[in-house]
C-alpha cells in the first residue's frame, strides 16, 4: 500500500470507530421493479442514433455527477489533463496542431480503456473525500462500517448510495437488478480479502455507474 | 503544468525535463519496476500471437511526405548539363550537386543555403551517404498521379485512386497479416493519409487507429494502471462484469442493442482488455521517468524497456512529432502491436534538432516559396528518420530459426502527394514551385527489387515517364496515370494474397 | 423527341454554359424529384469508384450506353444516350441487395453499394418505460439538448421538473427556451466551443503561424479573427451569409464570450470595398493564397468549405466554354485536367488581386494590378488574367460578386445546413431523413432568412433528431 493510502486507511479505521456522530445516508431510491417486456421483448430503437459524449461533456457530467471541479476529474501522472492527453481517444478534434479538424464521428479501441481511467480517476476523488468528510460527505454518506468492511451490504443505506448515484450519473430512479449487482458486487469485493472492501465497493460502483454506457452515449 | 488558453496541453514544462535525456544519456535507473513482469515479443507469439506467428506478418511503414516531395530533387535529379536548351529554365540541378552513386542507378544530391527560404536557417544536406547505405533495398518508381489537391492526391497514394474498391494499403495489410494483433493499423499522419479507406466491407480492426500524440497516447492503454486510487486488477476486473451485465440487459443497453455504435463499443471493450494483457502502457512507452515533472514510477508506471534505444534514435521524440511518430512505430511493430502504421511531418512548424529548427510550415510543399532548399531540408529530414528506423528494425530479430530480422520483413513506402512543377527563372537558385502530377515514389525494403529505377526521367523536360509494372521496361512517353500500379507494387512486394483484387501484375517491384 | 428534351433541359440544368459530359445533369433531368436531385447533382460515386473506373451499378449502365457506338462518346451523344442507359438498368439489381436500381435511386440510396439500401423502420417489441422508440420523444430530446447546446446532461431534478410540467406544449416551448439560453454559453459560441468547432474545416488553422494570442513559432495571421466573424454570423439574429459577403470584422471579448462588429482591426488589411467575409481575411489570405499567383488553391477551398462541394471529387463541376485559359502555364489544358479546370479557373479569377505571403510581395491586401505588378514572371500570359469569373455559369467581375451568387445558391443553404446537422444528429442526412433535410434547408433560406439560430431550432424539431 502506498502511504498516501495508508493514512487514508488508518484516518478511516479511526474515523469509523472514533467517530460515532450520525451521518444520514441519501433518501432511499424509489427501486423501479426491471420492466417486462412480454414475448416481443423491449420496445428497440431503429434508427439506433447513438453518440458518443466527447471529451468536454463527459468531463462536465463526471464532474458535475460527483460534486468535483472538472480539472479534478482526471490527470495522467498528476498533472496533465486528461481532457487534453486522451482528447483525440475521446473523439475529440486537434485543429491547431496535426491539423485533425474534424472528429472521427466513432470511437478508438482505446476510447473504452480512457474512459475507464477518467471513471476510476473522478471515483477515487470523491470516495476519498467523502470518507474523511464526515457529516460533509456528498455521494458516499451514512454507510455503516465495521473497520474497513461495510456493515451490513444488505441494508439500506447501500440501496441509497446505488440510488443516489444513479440519480446524479443517470438522471433517473435504479432498477431492482442493478441494486442486487452492486450488492453483490459488495459481497464479491469482500471474498477477495481486500484490505479496505468497503472503499474499493464505493469505487467500483461508481467506476460501473459512470462508465456504463448509458453514461457515455446519448 | 497547465493547459495554455487555447486548451491545448502545454510541453514547455515536460521538454525542460526531457532535455537531460534528449542525447540519450545513460537511463538505466529509470528502468526499473516491472519490467520483470514483461513478456518478450517471443513469448507473445507463443501466445496470444500464435496465429500471426504461423502466418508470420509482415510490416508496412508508410511515411506521408506532406506536401509533395520531388523525386528530381533527390535520387532521379537532373543534372543542368544534360537538361540541353532549356535547362536554365528548368528545374535542373548544377553538375556538382548530382552525385553519382556507385554501381547504382541512382543519384544524391547535396545543398548548401545559407538560409531556408525566409527562414534563416542554414541548409547544408547530402543525400550520398544514405543512398550508399541503403540502395540495395531501394527501388524508386516514376509516377503519374491524378491530383493536386493535397488531401485528395494524398488519399490516392495510398489507395492507388481506388484501385482495390477503395481500401487503402494498410488496410490491406492490416487485413493480410494483422489477425490477432492488437492494433493492426495504427495512423499518426494528417490529412489523406490519414483517411479511411472505402471499402466498407472490411472488419472493423483493420481500420486505423488514430494517434495524434505518439509520446503521450500509450497511457492511455490501459483501463486503470497508473491512476492514483484505482483498485487492484481483480477488484477492478469485479467491477467490470458487474457493469457489463448490466449494460447488457439494462433497458437503455437494450433500447439500443442494435446500434452500431453499441455493438462497436461493446467489441472494443473486449479489444482492450487485450492491450492490458500486454502491458502496452509500458512497453510503448517512450517517455522516462524523470520526476518531479514525469513521475512515472510515482504512479506505478514505468518507461519502455525499449526506450533508451529509442530516444537515442529519436532524441527529439517530444518536441519533433516525426521523431515521436517513429520511435512509436518501432514499438509498435517491435510489439506486435500492429503490422502497419503510418507516420510523417505534418503543415506545422516544429523546432528543435541540430540547427533547432526542425520542420518548416508546410513541410514539402514550403517549394512554393523556396523550391531547392525546402526539398533538400526535407528529404533529409524523412532519410535522417527513415535511416534511424531501419536501424532499429535491422537490430530487432524476427525470427531467430531463419535468422531474420524486423527490417527483412518491414516495406517503407514513402508516399507523397504529388510533384513540383518544373519551371524556374533562368538559372534561379531560389525559386518557387506549384504541384505536378508528374513524380515518383521511394519504397524501401528488402522485399523490393534493389537499386531499381522503374521508369526514367526524360533530361530535356525533367519529366518522368512509365514503365511496364509487370516487366519492369521503360515506356518513353507514357504518361497514363499509373496509380493502381504503384499501389499493386507495394502489395506485390510484400507478397500479399491479391486473389480478386482485380489489381494489375506488378511483380517489377518484387525481389526474386 | 422525349430525350432530346431531357438533354436540352439537362444543358439548362447544369448552367448555361456547360461543355463537358453533364452526367449529373442528365441524371437529374431524368429523375428531377428523387433525394440526389433535390437542391444538388448526384456525385460521381454514383457511377464511379473513380473516374472513369466505375461501380457495378456505372458498370450496368455503360453495358447499355450507346450500345455499338464508338467509344469515346462525345459529350453530346453521352448527353442523349444515358436516359436510355439509365432506362434500361431501372429494373436490375446491380449491387445485389435485393432491391432494385430504381428504387434505390427514388428512395437516395445507393444502387453500387449493397450495404446502403432503403431502410423501412419498424418498431420491435411492446414497451419500453425510457424512451417513447420510433417517435419524437420529448424526454430523450431534453438530455440531448442540453448535451449538444449546453455540454453537460440535465440532473435528476431537472428531468423530473421537466416530466412534471403541465404539457407536451409547455415542454415544447421550454425546449426552445434551454436552446436559446444555452446557444449563448461558452460551450457553444465561446473560444474552442461547438461554433469554433464547425469553422475548422473551413479556417482550416495552422498553431505553429498563428499571430496574436496563442502566437505559434512563425507567427503569421491572426486566425482567431476569422473564428469571431463565423460565430458572429451564425449566432443571435445575424445573417450567416456574411460569413461570405461582410465587409467588417469582428473582435471577440471578454468571460462569458461576446462578439462585436469593428471597421477595422489592425490584424486585418484588406480594405473595405474589397472585403468578402472569411475568403478575404488575412488568415486566408496569408494561408490559401500563399505564394500563388493565381491562388486556384483558395477558391476551392472557399468552394469546398462554405458551399460543399469539392471540385477534387468531381462535385459542383459548371465547365466554362473556352476555359481552362491556363494564363499561369500550368498545364491544366490537359485533358486530365481541363474537366476540372473548366470550372475552377474561372471560379479563381475573381481572387487575381488579393495577395498573399509570395516573398517578393507580401503584402495581405486587394492589389490592384497584383499579377502584373508581382507575377509577371510567371508565365507570359499572366497579366491577361481577367478578374472577371463565373461561378454556377453566373458572370462575376468581382469577389464580391462571387460571393454573392455564392450565398444565394441553394448549395450554401445545403452546405450551412448539413453542417449542423452533422453537429446535432451526429451523421450527414441519411437517405430517409432526406424528406426532414430539404424541408430544413428550404426553410432556412427562406422563412428563416439564413438565421442559425432558427436552424438550430428546426433541426431539434426533426425525427432524426429526436426520436429514439
Amino acid at each position: 500500500m502506498r502511504p498516501e493510502r495508508l493514512a487514508l486507511f488508518a484516518a478511516l479505521v479511526a474515523l469509523s470507530s472514533a467517530c460515532p456522530a450520525k451521518v444520514d445516508p441519501p433518501p432511499q431510491p424509489m427501486v423501479m421493479e426491471v420492466p417486462d417486456a412480454g414475448p416481443s421483448g423491449l420496445a428497440r430503437s431503429a434508427r439506433g442514433n447513438l453518440r458518443f459524449k466527447g471529451p468536454e461533456r463527459l468531463t462536465t457530467d463526471f464532474a458535475t455527477a460527483l460534486s468535483i471541479k472538472t480539472d479534478e476529474v482526471c490527470s495522467e501522472l498528476g498533472k496533465y489533463p486528461c481532457l487534453s492527453v486522451h482528447n483525440v481517444a475521446l473523439g475529440g478534434v486537434d485543429p491547431y496542431g496535426p491539423g485533425l479538424y474534424e472528429p472521427s464521428g466513432v470511437t478508438a479501441v482505446t476510447t473504452p480503456l480512457v474512459v475507464e481511467r477518467i471513471a476510476w480517476s473522478a471515483c477515487s476523488q470523491r470516495v476519498d473525500k467523502d470518507l474523511v468528510a464526515g457529516v460533509n460527505a456528498v455521494v458516499f454518506r451514512g454507510l455503516p462500517m465495521t473497520g474497513p468492511k461495510l456493515t451490513n451490504p444488505d441494508g439500506p443505506e447501500v440501496t441509497a448510495i446505488v440510488g443516489e448515484l444513479t440519480h446524479r450519473v443517470l438522471a433517473r430512479e435504479p432498477y431492482t437488478n442493478e441494486v442486487a449487482t452492486y450488492v453483490k458486487l459488495a459481497k464479491d469485493i469482500e471474498a477477495t480479502g481486500t484490505a479496505e472492501p468497503a472503499r474499493e465497493w464505493m469505487l467500483s460502483v461508481c467506476f460501473a455507474v459512470l462508465s456504463s454506457t448509458e453514461a457515455v452515449f446519448y | 503544468m497547465s493547459l495554455k488558453k487555447n486548451g491545448r496541453l502545454s510541453r514547455r514544462e515536460m521538454l525542460r525535463a526531457l532535455s537531460l535525456a534528449a542525447a540519450g544519456t545513460s537511463i538505466s535507473p529509470w528502468l526499473s519496476g516491472c519490467r520483470q513482469a514483461l513478456q518478450t515479443p517471443e513469448d507473445v507469439e507463443r501466445g496470444l500471437r500464435r496465429d500471426a506467428l504461423d502466418g508470420k506478418p509482415k510490416f508496412l511503414i508508410v511515411i506521408g511526405a506532406t506536401g509533395g516531395a520531388s523525386i528530381i530533387d533527390s535520387f532521379l535529379a537532373v543534372r543542368q548539363s544534360e537538361g540541353g536548351a532549356n535547362a536554365a529554365k528548368l528545374n535542373t540541378v548544377p553538375d556538382a550537386q548530382v552525385q553519382s552513386v556507385a554501381n547504382s542507378p541512382f543519384r544524391a544530391v547535396k545543398v548548401d543555403s545559407p538560409k531556408l527560404g525566409s527562414i534563416p536557417v542554414p541548409v547544408n544536406t547530402d543525400q550520398l551517404a544514405f543512398v550508399n547505405k541503403y540502395k540495395d533495398d531501394m527501388l524508386v518508381a516514376t509516377s503519374i498521379g491524378t491530383s493536386v489537391n493535397h488531401t485528395i492526391a494524398q488519399k490516392r497514394a495510398i489507395n492507388g485512386n481506388a484501385a482495390w474498391k477503395g481500401r487503402t494499403l494498410q488496410e490491406c495489410v492490416a487485413l493480410q497479416w494483422g489477425q490477432g494483433f492488437a492494433l493492426p493499423n495504427v495512423n499518426m499522419s494528417v490529412g489523406g493519409y490519414g483517411e479511411r479507406g472505402t471499402d466498407v466491407s472490411l472488419p472493423a480492426s483493420v481500420y486505423a487507429e488514430t494517434v495524434t500524440s505518439p509520446s503521450l497516447w500509450p497511457l492511455g492503454l490501459d483501463g486503470a494502471k497508473g491512476i492514483r486510487g484505482a483498485p487492484t486488477k481483480d477488484i477492478a476486473a469485479l467491477a467490470r462484469k458487474a457493469r457489463n451485465e448490466l449494460d447488457a440487459s439494462s433497458v437503455f443497453g437494450t433500447t439500443f442493442a442494435d446500434s452500431d455504435a453499441m455493438k462497436r463499443w461493446n467489441a472494443q471493450r473486449a479489444d482492450g482488455a487485450q492491450l492490458e494483457a500486454q502491458d502496452l502502457i509500458t512497453r510503448l512507452n517512450v517517455i522516462p521517468n524523470m520526476p518531479p515533472q514525469i513521475p512515472l514510477t510515482q504512479y506505478g508506471l514505468d518507461s519502455s524497456p525499449d526506450g533508451a534505444k529509442v530516444r537515442a534514435a529519436f532524441p527529439g521524440f517530444f518536441d519533433d512529432p516525426f521523431q515521436g511518430q517513429a520511435a512509436l512505430a518501432f514499438l509498435l511493430l517491435k510489439y506486435r502491436v500492429s503490422v502497419a502504421v503510418t507516420i510523417g511531418p505534418d503543415f506545422n512548424v516544429a523546432l528543435g534538432g541540430n540547427i533547432g529548427f526542425a520542420n518548416p510550415p508546410l513541410a514539402f510543399d514550403y517549394s512554393h516559396n523556396d523550391h531547392r532548399a525546402g526539398q533538400a531540408f526535407m528529404w533529409n529530414r524523412i532519410l535522417s528518420n527513415v535511416d534511424k528506423l531501419i536501424t532499429l528494425l535491422k537490430s530487432e530479430p524476427f525470427d531467430m530459426a531463419t535468422g531474420e530480422s524486423l527490417w527483412d520483413r518491414t516495406l517503407i513506402y514513402v508516399a507523397t502527394d504529388f510533384g513540383r512543377t518544373r519551371g524556374r527563372p533562368d538559372n534561379a537558385v531560389e525559386f518557387g514551385t506549384g504541384h505536378d502530377l508528374n513524380n515518383g515514389f521511394l519504397m524501401l525494403s528488402p522485399m523490393v527489387k534493389g537499386n531499381t529505377v522503374l521508369g526514367a526521367i526524360d533530361p530535356l523536360t525533367t519529366y518522368g515517364y512509365g514503365f511496364d509494372a509487370r516487366t519492369g521496361a521503360p515506356q518513353p512517353g507514357k504518361q497514363s496515370s499509373n496509380e493502381p500500379d504503384l499501389f499493386s507494387g507495394v502489395l506485390h512486394a510484400m507478397g500479399a494474397d491479391l486473389t480478386g483484387s482485380g489489381l494489375p501484375d506488378a511483380s517489377a517491384f518484387k525481389n526474386g | 423527341m422525349h430525350t432530346r428534351l431531357l438533354f436540352w433541359s439537362a444543358l439548362l440544368l447544369a448552367g448555361s454554359a456547360l461543355a463537358k459530359p453533364p452526367a449529373g445533369g442528365v441524371f437529374c433531368a431524368k429523375y428531377p424529384t428523387v433525394p440526389e436531385c433535390i437542391g444538388r447533382q448526384p456525385a460521381c460515386g454514383m457511377c464511379h469508384i473513380a473516374a472513369p473506373q466505375r461501380n457495378v451499378f456505372g458498370t450496368s449502365v455503360e453495358a447499355n450506353l450507346a450500345p455499338g457506338a464508338a467509344r469515346p462518346l462525345s459529350d453530346g451523344d453521352f448527353s442523349m444516350a444515358l436516359p436510355a442507359a439509365l432506362a434500361a438498368v431501372e429494373m436490375l439489381d446491380a449491387d445485389g441487395d435485393g432491391v432494385s436500381n430504381l428504387t434505390e435511386i427514388q428512395r437516395g440510396t445507393a444502387p453500387s453499394d449493397p450495404n446502403s439500401k432503403p431502410v423501412d423502420r419498424a418498431c420491435e417489441g411492446t414497451t419500453n418505460p425510457q424512451f417513447t422508440v420510433c417517435k419524437y420523444d420529448l424526454r430523450y430530446v431534453y438530455k440531448k439538448l442540453l448535451l449538444d447546446f449546453c455540454g453537460a446532461s440535465p440532473t435528476f431534478e431537472q428531468v423530473k421538473a421537466f416530466l412534471a410540467r403541465p404539457s407536451d406544449d409547455d415542454r415544447k416551448a421550454f425546449l426552445d427556451a434551454e436552446i436559446d439560453r444555452c446557444v449563448a454559453t461558452d460551450f457553444w459560441r465561446g473560444k474552442n466551443g461547438q461554433l469554433w468547432k464547425v469553422a475548422h474545416p473551413q479556417i482550416r488553422p495552422v498553431g505553429s503561424l498563428k499571430q496574436g494570442e496563442d502566437p505559434g513559432a512563425i507567427p503569421l495571421a491572426d486566425y482567431y479573427d476569422d473564428y469571431a466573424l463565423f460565430a458572429w454570423t451564425q449566432t443571435d439574429d445575424h445573417d450567416a451569409r456574411e460569413i461570405l459577403t461582410a465587409d467588417y470584422f469582428v473582435r471577440r471579448l471578454g468571460t462569458p464570450t461576446r462578439y462585436e462588429k469593428a471597421q477595422n482591426l489592425a490584424s486585418q488589411k484588406v480594405d473595405q470595398a474589397h472585403r468578402a467575409g472569411n475568403m478575404t481575411t488575412d488568415w486566408a489570405l496569408t494561408y490559401f493564397v500563399m505564394f500563388t499567383a493565381l491562388p486556384r488553391n483558395a477558391a476551392s477551398q472557399m468552394y469546398r468549405g462554405y458551399l460543399g462541394l469539392d471540385i477534387a471529387k468531381q462535385e459542383g463541376l459548371y465547365s466554362v466554354p473556352n476555359e481552362p485559359q491556363d494564363y499561369d502555364d500550368k498545364g491544366v489544358k490537359q485533358a486530365a485536367c481541363a474537366a476540372c479546370h473548366a470550372t475552377l479557373d474561372p471560379l479563381t479569377y475573381p481572387f487575381r488581386n488579393y495577395n498573399g505571403i509570395s516573398s517578393d510581395m507580401y503584402d495581405t491586401r486587394y492589389i490592384p494590378m497584383r499579377l502584373e505588378l508581382g507575377f509577371s514572371n510567371v508565365a507570359p500570359r499572366i497579366g491577361q488574367t481577367p478578374e472577371r469569373g463565373v461561378i454556377f455559369g453566373q458572370p462575376v467581375n468581382t469577389l464580391r460578386e462571387w460571393a454573392q451568387v455564392a450565398v444565394a445558391s441553394d448549395a450554401f443553404a445545403i452546405s450551412t445546413t448539413t453542417d449542423y446537422w452533422k453537429l446535432l444528429v451526429g451523421h450527414a442526412p441519411k437517405p430517409d431523413e432526406n424528406a426532414e433535410f430539404v424541408a430544413t434547408w428550404k426553410r432556412f433560406k427562406g422563412d428563416h432568412q439564413y438565421r442559425v439560430q432558427k436552424l438550430l431550432h428546426d433541426i431539434v424539431k426533426t425525427e432524426a433528431y429526436g426520436a429514439p
